[in-house]
């Protein structure tokens, strides 16, 4: 059987999001949250292309119980079944330590064609994770996906963007693909597809479930340190241009420095 | 920015905005408008926007009437359309309680001289592309009926009070209102700790006015509750630009066109109060929980879909929630206090500020200036229901019962 696995993010809705003055970590329980928008665009893409070969979209979140309403979101919008990565073992994972998590689950659900992330989250903006896990499961990955070219039982072609041009690859199945969100045109959802997201059972899995051992994930074990955070400020000059003849002379001062 | 006024406002809302440009149409000298966001930013940003002329209370249809003069003064005095859509309004019912509805607003809008029709099965289906016109028994069709960018009203009463001049001054919270120890008003202390004086103040903070009131003693009767709709996928052909808009009071509903797509209005039987203390200070931030979008509409959806069959499979493209200021009797609250001269409100918009908003800062402004006023102001007087704690959640859930209880859509 076919089988997708599209991975989503549960983050803040709002710019107001407290940081825990002890881990410098996003303190996620105080705010409102959303599904990271760009992995709404890989579920797209999944299940798009499920409607044709008719395979399984798996989603996955990792995250505390509420992350089950991103889980939801994936349900309604056409996800089959969905499994949360939930336990105190995981919280404060950086971005090596969540895709060793995900590589787990993707073993233990097994069987899979392709792994759908988002280009990247909104709230850490790294972009590692995807890549990170197709390195842990020794997959190929494609990053900047525009489209699929053609899908064959043995591998897939695949549009890629690059910034001048668009690179055509041949990749061998399982591969990983990284989705932002000019490759989809987002379906709304419906009320119907919202019950039924309602009635579906939702999997939960911890770290016993996936076999991982507790000292190799989370905060503890995560090599990144964030050491400070702070606001980027940007200034810039302005001044006015009063005439034809000063827009002139400034022109010529840039022009020629 | 002075600091002395003769005047200060609070709020650049609807009612902050209108009461601001109904005062200096009146000559009411130096006029503060004070805002801690942006002019029009908060819930006058998330109104369903109906102008609807009809209403079974008539000091109610003066009110409505005396926005849509404002509109046009305003556009005169501004030179600039502030885009009224006069797209009509259709009232339909399928019930004998909704029939006596229609019939009410018919004869109000008789009374009042307000153009009315009732239109058969086939011109509904005519005007409303998208409606099953056999669920409809008898529609009321109301040509004159518009609506209006509520953002872009509120801005043009600040833009027309700015210029007959008004000060306005956003990005500026207010702490408290200053009183001088007999009570009476002095001004009003920024959060910054800067005071501004004025024998008048008038508290025009919605959601967040009885914030500014608790210090005083007072409490406003009237809570936040939460008001909203959800935007369907466009489809140009079904739901074209300037259809009539509509109030199903058997489906607790309203409908309008958008660019395209149809906004989608919906009340649920237990409407949602908020407690005031728990406002952020700008919406954007306030958690109206989000599981209502489509708790909400799975419950309402039933009741709509008689008249829009594929409510279950139709495309939502957005969901907008804000908060409606509800009073006990549905009616809005204008004037002053005894206890602490100078102080006025206008406030408690109970879903009607962007219809109603002209009426309610004329009357305010009347009241202020000690002017005759157009409708008898002991219909709002805010102590009309004695002494309250908005702060209780017994008196919240009165105000929410309001909303529920509402005839209409």
């Amino acid at each position: 059987m076919k089988r997708y696995i599209v991975f989503l993010k549960q983050v803040p809705l709002s710019t107001k999001v407290g940081i825990d003055p002890v881990t410098k970590t996003l303190k996620r329980s105080s705010a409102m949250s959303q599904t990271n928008p760009d992995d709404l665009y890989a579920l797209q893409v999944a299940v798009n292309l499920s409607r044709q070969t008719g395979a399984e979209v798996v989603a996955v979140s990792m995250g505390p119980a509420s992350a089950q309403t991103v889980l939801r979101e994936a349900l309604q919008r056409g996800a089959h079944r969905a499994i949360l990565l939930s336990s105190a073992a995981f919280a404060g994972s950086d971005t090596w330590c969540t895709s060793l998590i995900l590589a787990e689950a993707v073993r233990k659900i097994g069987d899979y064609d392709m792994l759908f992330f988002g280009k990247m989250a909104i709230d850490g903006d790294t972009a590692q994770v995807g890549p990170e896990v197709a390195g842990h499961l020794d997959i190929p990955q494609v990053t900047s996906f525009s489209h699929f070219e053609s899908v064959m039982p043995q591998g897939v072609c695949v549009c890629k963007k690059m910034e001048q041009f668009q690179q055509v690859l041949q990749v061998a199945l399982p591969c990983a693909i990284m989705v932002g969100r000019d490759a989809a045109e987002l379906q709304s959802p419906t009320l119907e597809g919202w019950r039924r997201a309602m009635q579906q059972e939702i999997v939960v899995w911890n770290e016993k479930d996936l076999g991982l051992d507790p000292a190799h994930v989370g905060l503890m074990a995560s090599p990144t340190r964030v050491v400070s955070t702070h606001v980027p400020e940007y200034t810039k000059e302005i001044s006015w241009i009063n005439s034809g003849e000063q827009f002139s002379l400034t022109l010529n001062t840039i022009i020629n420095p | 920015m002075k600091n002395q006024y003769d005047m200060i406002i609070v709020g650049g809302g609807l009612l902050g905005c209108a009461t601001a440009y109904q005062l200096a149409k009146r000559r009411a000298g130096n006029i503060l408008l004070l805002d801690g966001n942006d002019i029009a930013s908060q819930a006058s940003a998330r109104a369903a926007c109906l102008l609807t002329r009809a209403r079974t209370k008539p000091a109610l249809m003066e009110m409505v009437q005396e926005t849509y003069d404002c509109i046009e003064e305003m556009e005169a005095l501004l030179g600039e359309s502030l885009g009224l859509q006069q797209c009509g309004s259709i009232t339909i019912a399928s019930s004998e309680a909704s029939l006596r509805e229609v019939e009410a607003l018919e004869q109000a809008a008789n009374r009042f001289g307000i153009a009315n029709e009732r239109i058969g099965q086939e011109r509904v289906r005519e005007l409303l592309p998208w409606i099953n016109e056999e669920a409809v028994q008898v529609a009321l069709y109301m040509p004159t009926d518009a609506f209006i960018d509520s953002a872009l009203l509120c801005s043009g009463y600040a833009k027309a009070a700015q210029k007959l001049g008004v000060e306005l001054k956003t990005n500026t919270k207010v702490r408290e209102i200053a009183v001088t120890a007999d009570g009476a008003v002095e001004g009003v202390i920024l959060c910054d700790g800067t005071k501004i004086q004025a024998p008048v103040v008038v508290n025009a903070a919605g959601s967040w006015a009885n914030l500014l009131m608790r210090p005083l003693g007072i409490g406003l009767p009237f809570t936040p509750v939460r008001s909203h709709f959800w935007i369907s996928d466009p489809d140009a052909e079904r739901f074209p630009a300037n259809h009539p808009f509509t109030v199903i009071p058997d489906a607790r509903a309203f409908t309008r066109s958008d660019v395209g797509s149809l906004i989608i209005g919906l009340r649920e039987s237990e409407c949602q109060p908020f407690d005031p203390q728990t406002l952020t200070d700008k919406l954007e931030d306030f958690d109206f929980r989000a599981e209502a979008k489509w708790k909400i509409l799975d419950e309402c959806a039933p009741l709509l879909k008689p008249y829009l069959r594929d409510i279950d499979t139709l495309g939502i493209a957005h969901y907008m929630a804000g908060p409606s200021c509800y009073v006990p009797d549905a009616k809005f609250i204008i004037g002053g206090f005894k206890q602490h001269r100078g102080l006025f409100t206008v406030t408690g918009c109970c879903g009607g500020g962007v219809a109603a908003g002209g009426g309610m800062g004329r009357l305010a402004a009347e009241m202020i200036l000690g002017e005759t006023p157009f409708v008898d102001p002991a219909l709002f007087a805010p102590d009309r229901f004695g002494e309250v704690d908005p702060f209780t959640v017994e008196f919240q859930k009165r105000c929410a019962d309001a909303r529920s209880n509402k005839k209409g859509g």
